[in-house]
């Protein structure tokens, strides 16, 4: 008897479908109602909202640094992340699961105590920019804070665990037997982690890079804390206009924009892998 | 028995029958609890310390719901009038807002006796004066005096290349930061309602980074990330306690000399305790209970008898705080309904990035 699994992912969906439904409804509504003042919002349906978002460069500028900082961040993440799965994937020392495991415990700490880590870190006064200014490396203690690198430094920091933990178990399907197949038909090092590792984890890559951009879309802390008031992404400007401007109807247009900037870079890299891999199959 | 000895018994009646009176009208809260929301990070402790305690020995239990006051304005209007907490402790553009979206209850005058010792501007029949703090700049003599950069007297002063990178800012979210707004607009001819000159100058100014929490600004001068940072006395008072090599100014605008920022206490509107609020604001108000919030966090009574107390032997408040009263009415006071409904906007396109 074959089991109909196609069923068995109906209540997930139905799930996410009404939670992500549900909480962008009232944010969607919000959006086409004017802003009255201290959280209310008016009765008439209108566009203005919208119309002042896509007409003032302050809005699209804060939205392209979000894409920005988080298309540039997710890069950074699979640059440093795919080395590392593999070599986690591919140790066959006792060290492997405890690396792993400090790892996943990486991921569990909370994006302020990993600022705060930072800061220190960081601080004009701390061990690094003292080690540095002794020896002569820099003149000026190096800072994060209120710079688009520091943020991005903050979202790696953020995102770094979960997209090993994910990139490691891509690697982890990818058989050893084919490295080893590779390399005895003459393959060197390099061109085999090109042509046979690479090839096949890109599915994965790819997904675990939109989760990570996702992610980073998203991101409030690390923007609002290394940020320090200057870097304005869009959840920031969004916290703003909800928590100190009281303007709901502006911060439900803000929200309602990056979500579905954030779906629309999901559904196009989606639609590019798709085209990518039919592509290869006709080559094949 | 002689009639010394009546006269005793019947004296000894008659006291115990008038302590019974007073134990009679002693308000009990039995069972009630009061929900005050108030900044966290150890403030809120101060105020249970010295003024929920007194709930607490009247059989009440008080809970602090901890935040900025905007933090707090969210939440109050996100739970559409099932409110969060009775009582709230506002930044005066918070009470403006609160009264604007009709969140606050009237609080009945004849229940605050301590009123008695403030100035009648310090309580309407919808704010309660909760303290005074007194906008300035914390910088570190030390590093101005190596680089040879005067003493900064006025915010403008900040705009100075040798202070690049060097520079916290109060954040918006900060209750200060529309003060200091209005200072640096009046210092150059503007006023509430004419700000563009602030908004240049804190283009200009390009802080290295804008604070929302005080604490964060005092740590950046201890870790030597800035030289200078807009903060209120009462911050000072604690870098300085804490032994930071750090001097305070009060902030010139024009020919006002120190900013004067109010912060109010107001009862929520839908409150089911409203005795315990208005207990609560009275104790707040009390000579005793503001000495110690002077002494424990540094902010200036608005009682006037604990003001003089603590001129006359708080050594540190005399030297960070303006404590006399003919020196205030020098003092900048903003008038917040006519502060430009747009600044919000205006410094958030002046400091991004």
């Amino acid at each position: 008897m074959t089991l109909p699994w196609p069923r068995f992912l109906l209540p997930p969906l139905v799930l996410s479908l009404a939670l992500l439904v549900g909480s962008m409804y009232v944010f969607l509504k919000g959006s086409f109602h004017a802003d009255l003042g201290v959280g209310r919002l008016g009765e008439a349906f209108t566009l203005a909202n919208y119309r002042k978002l896509f007409a003032d460069s302050f809005y699209l500028n804060s939205l392209w640094l979000t894409v920005q900082l988080s298309a540039v961040t997710t890069l950074l993440t699979i640059v440093v992340g795919v080395p590392v799965a593999y070599v986690l994937a591919r140790m066959r020392s006792r060290w492997g699961p405890v690396l792993l495991a400090v790892i996943v415990a990486a991921s569990f700490v909370t994006i302020v105590i990993k600022v705060l880590g930072l800061n220190i870190i960081f601080a004009a006064n701390g061990g690094l920019n003292r080690l540095l200014l002794e020896l002569g490396m820099i003149a000026q203690p190096l800072t994060i804070a209120g710079k688009v690198e520091g943020v991005a430094i903050g979202l790696l920091y953020f995102t770094l665990a979960f997209i090993v933990i994910l990139l490691y178990s891509v690697m982890l399907t990818i058989p050893r037997s084919l490295e080893e197949a590779a390399q005895n038909l003459g393959a060197s090092r390099w061109r085999m982690h090109w042509r046979v590792i690479l090839p096949l984890a890109l599915p994965g890559i790819i997904a675990s890079g939109l989760i990570g951009f996702n992610l980073c879309m998203g991101a409030f802390t690390s923007a609002a804390l290394i940020g320090a008031g200057k870097i304005l992404t869009l959840p920031v400007l969004i916290q703003r206009t909800v928590i100190f401007d009281t303007k709901y109807g502006m911060g439900a247009t803000l929200a309602v924009v990056l979500l579905v900037t954030g779906l629309a870079v999901n559904l196009l890299s989606i639609l590019l892998v798709s085209r990518l891999n039919a592509a290869r199959g006709m080559t094949a | 028995m002689n009639v010394r000895g009546w006269a005793g018994i019947v004296a000894a009646l008659g006291l115990a029958a008038l302590a019974g009176t007073a134990q009679a009208q002693e308000p009990r809260f039995d069972g009630q609890t009061l929900r005050v929301a108030t900044f966290g990070g150890g403030w809120d402790k101060a105020v249970q310390e010295l003024i929920g305690v007194e709930i607490e020995k009247r059989g009440g239990k008080v809970v602090y719901v901890t935040g900025s006051p905007r933090d707090n304005l969210a939440k109050l209007i996100a739970s559409r009038g099932n409110a969060p907490f009775d009582v709230i402790e506002m930044d005066d553009k918070t009470y403006l807002d609160a009264m604007q979206g009709n969140l606050l209850d009237k609080i009945r005058l004849d229940r605050i006796p301590n009123k008695k010792d403030l100035d009648a501007a310090d309580y309407s029949d919808t704010k309660v004066g909760a303290w005074v703090v007194q906008e300035g700049m914390l910088y570190l003599p030390e590093k101005f005096k190596e680089a040879g950069i005067p003493p900064p007297t006025r915010y403008s002063d900040l705009d100075n290349p040798k202070l690049a990178g060097k520079v916290s800012f109060a954040d918006l979210a900060a209750p200060g930061t529309i003060h200091i707004l209005v200072s640096m607009a009046v210092d150059k001819g503007g006023d509430e309602t004419k700000m563009q000159p602030a908004y240049a100058e804190i283009k200009k100014i390009n802080a290295a980074r804008y604070w929302k929490l005080g604490g964060d600004a005092i740590n950046q001068l201890a870790n030597g990330d800035v030289w200078v940072s807009t903060l209120h006395q009462g911050h000072a008072a604690q870098a300085l306690d804490k032994g930071l090599p750090v001097a305070f100014v009060h902030a010139r605008s024009g020919d006002k000399v120190g900013i004067l920022r109010p912060g109010w206490l107001g009862i929520v509107k839908g409150t089911k305790v409203p005795d315990a609020a208005e207990f609560f604001i009275n104790a707040y108000i009390e000579a005793k209970a503001q000495e110690g919030l002077g002494v424990k966090r540094g902010v200036v009574p608005v009682n006037a008898k604990a003001r003089d107390a603590i001129a006359a032997g708080n050594a540190r408040m005399k030297e960070t705080a303006i404590l006399k009263a003919d020196q205030w009415n020098k003092m900048l006071r903003v008038k917040m309904d006519k502060v430009d409904p747009d600044y919000s906007e205006q410094v958030n396109r002046a400091v991004a990035k």
